[in-house]
């Protein structure tokens, strides 16, 4: 898939109204309109929703700090300090290691009053570029990108629109099916979304463990393999839990994929 | 210059933690590398409320990681590029049974899952986490240490020594804390331990909490190594949330120009 042809037209990062901007100082920028689709109940911004902004942002900063070759990501972290936003939330990442085998970046989140939103961490996997991977160019100036086009952006909300559905909520078990709208530029699953599906279920398995709704604060996700078939599917297990909060383990499977283990994840999540 | 031919040198970090290592069988594939440890005495190691302070079962978890990802990666051995753990700060009993698995076995990086259990309470899970590392070629050949691998608990003359004052943790300056690098905190790599690195960065999120703060998540990234010190961690506030305080902590290498040695961030509970 050439650099042109991705995201498709109908894409998850495009109905999310993503911009990107990368530096040549190696800093990148990345901005995302908050509706109440993206948000939960309490009006703060769903956590699967902010990583796949700092999966936006990391990556493209990541592919430009390690050319000529390519990327993978090895693992995502997002700590969110959360609070209801409107207009925008902004997402600045910067490179604080970048070694011939790993590029390790910070993103920190914050709405438009310059308030903290949170901070997320991401490392990646150098690798020999292959035909097929993005073409990174344009590096010596500030390039701009803009997802959104003429009539994208949802008008359903978040979950509905990925068809991410609960299948056994008190296990924390979702499933979501891999189309071209939630795939990376390789195919598979695109790592943010795998974050969300991770999001979904922790905070279901939680909810129980709690006795009330809890949105998820923190996660920590390791990337093992692609989901390269779908639909993936989740297991969580409840580590502890309190009144206030709680934290679950959970792993997402490629069921199409020979139930391949391909992500693992703990997800803390809090009553509002 | 790496001290893997000698069986002690490099491995100073643990007479404070005492863990002793085996391996589970000897595994037919390097994905299926599994070893256990056990720490008995957890005195030394407890924090003001009386849980095992997240800095040792960073260590411990490091030690054990470490361990299955370096078996894992043969003839190559490994060094630790990121550590995420997850800790309930309770009132621990031991004595600690640790347990880590190959993820993951690639020929760059290996991937383990780290769990520690405290036996005295009913088996329960105190500590899980992931533990990615780099493989490399260490000079001289990979450490020899038989298989299936077993490794006893050193013996020292200050194992009971608490944890802080092992590692010669100080304050440095308005809001840091400090250890400098000796032999006693350096790993066979001859750079600072990642367990010594955890235990500065478990004391800095403290530190700037609140004295008697318990840091239960850490999530760390092992950026350069530390060859000079002192090793200077600063911690800064992010947030409050109804779990703890987010706080990043930076560690610097203070005598290589305050080169950027490791990030962490932390939750932390007040008491």
């Amino acid at each position: 898939m050439q650099a042109d042809e991705y995201p498709p037209a109908q894409h998850i990062l495009r109905d999310l109204q993503l911009t990107v901007e990368h530096r040549p100082d190696g800093t990148s920028t990345g901005w995302m309109p908050v509706t109440p689709f993206i948000c939960n109940a309490s009006g703060s911004p769903r956590a699967g929703v902010m990583a796949i902004l700092v999966d936006v942002v990391g990556g493209g900063l990541a592919a430009v700090s390690a050319r000529p070759d390519w990327i993978a990501t090895a693992d995502l972290t997002l700590h969110l300090t959360p609070h209801p936003v409107s207009g925008e939330i902004e997402a600045v990442g910067r490179v604080v290691r970048q070694g011939r085998t790993t590029v390790v970046l910070e993103v920190s989140l914050r709405d438009l009053g310059g308030s903290s939103l949170g901070l997320a961490t991401m490392s990646f996997a150098v690798l020999p570029r292959r035909e097929g991977n993005l073409s990174v160019d344009q590096v010596d100036r500030v390039n701009r990108l803009t997802m959104a086009t003429p009539g994208s952006g949802l008008v359903t909300p978040f979950h509905d629109r990925v068809e991410l559905t609960v299948v056994e909520a008190a296990l924390g078990t979702i499933e979501l099916p891999l189309s071209d709208y939630v795939v990376n530029s390789l195919g598979s699953i695109q790592g943010g979304m795998m974050a969300a599906a991770a999001d979904a279920a922790g905070e279901q398995a939680l909810r129980g463990a709690c006795g009330a709704p809890v949105e998820t604060v923190d996660m920590q996700i390791t990337y093992l393999a692609l989901a390269k078939v779908g639909p993936v599917r989740t297991r969580a297990r409840v580590l502890s839990s309190t009144s206030t909060f709680g934290t679950s383990h959970v792993e997402i499977f490629d069921t199409g994929g020979a139930d391949r283990l391909t992500t693992l994840a703990t997800v803390v999540a809090a009553r509002p | 210059m790496t001290a893997f031919g000698d069986a002690e040198t490099g491995r100073a970090v643990n007479r404070i933690t005492q863990v002793s290592l085996r391996e589970v069988d000897h595994p037919s594939a390097p994905a299926d590398t599994h070893v256990v440890g056990e720490v008995l005495e957890l005195e030394h190691l407890r924090g003001p409320v009386g849980n095992v302070r997240a800095g040792a079962l960073l260590t411990m978890a490091d030690t054990v990681g470490g361990m299955c990802a370096g078996l894992a990666a043969l003839p190559g051995w490994v060094v630790s590029t990121n550590l995420m753990l997850r800790t309930d700060p309770l009132v621990h009993c031991g004595p600690l049974a640790l347990d880590a698995r190959v993820l993951r076995a690639g020929r760059k990086a290996v991937v383990t899952q780290v769990q520690i259990r405290d036996t005295g309470d009913e088996d329960h899970l105190i500590a899980d986490g992931v533990l990615t590392s780099a493989v490399l070629v260490p000079e001289g050949g990979p450490p020899d240490f038989g298989r299936p691998m077993v490794l006893a608990a050193p013996e020292g003359p200050d194992p009971g020594l608490p944890l802080l004052e092992f590692f010669g943790i100080g304050p440095h300056g308005a809001g840091a804390v400090a250890l400098e690098i000796n032999d006693r905190v350096r790993n066979p790599w001859g750079i600072l331990h990642g367990g010594a690195t955890a235990v500065l960065v478990d004391a800095a999120a403290a530190h700037v909490v609140d004295g008697d703060a318990t840091t239960s998540d850490v999530v760390m990234h092992f950026l350069r190594p530390g060859r000079v010190g002192p090793a200077v961690a600063r911690a800064t506030g992010l947030g409050h949330r109804p779990d703890g305080d987010i706080v990043r902590v930076e560690v610097t290498d203070a005598g290589a120009g305050d080169r950027v040695m490791a990030i962490a961030v932390c939750t932390v509970r007040r008491p």
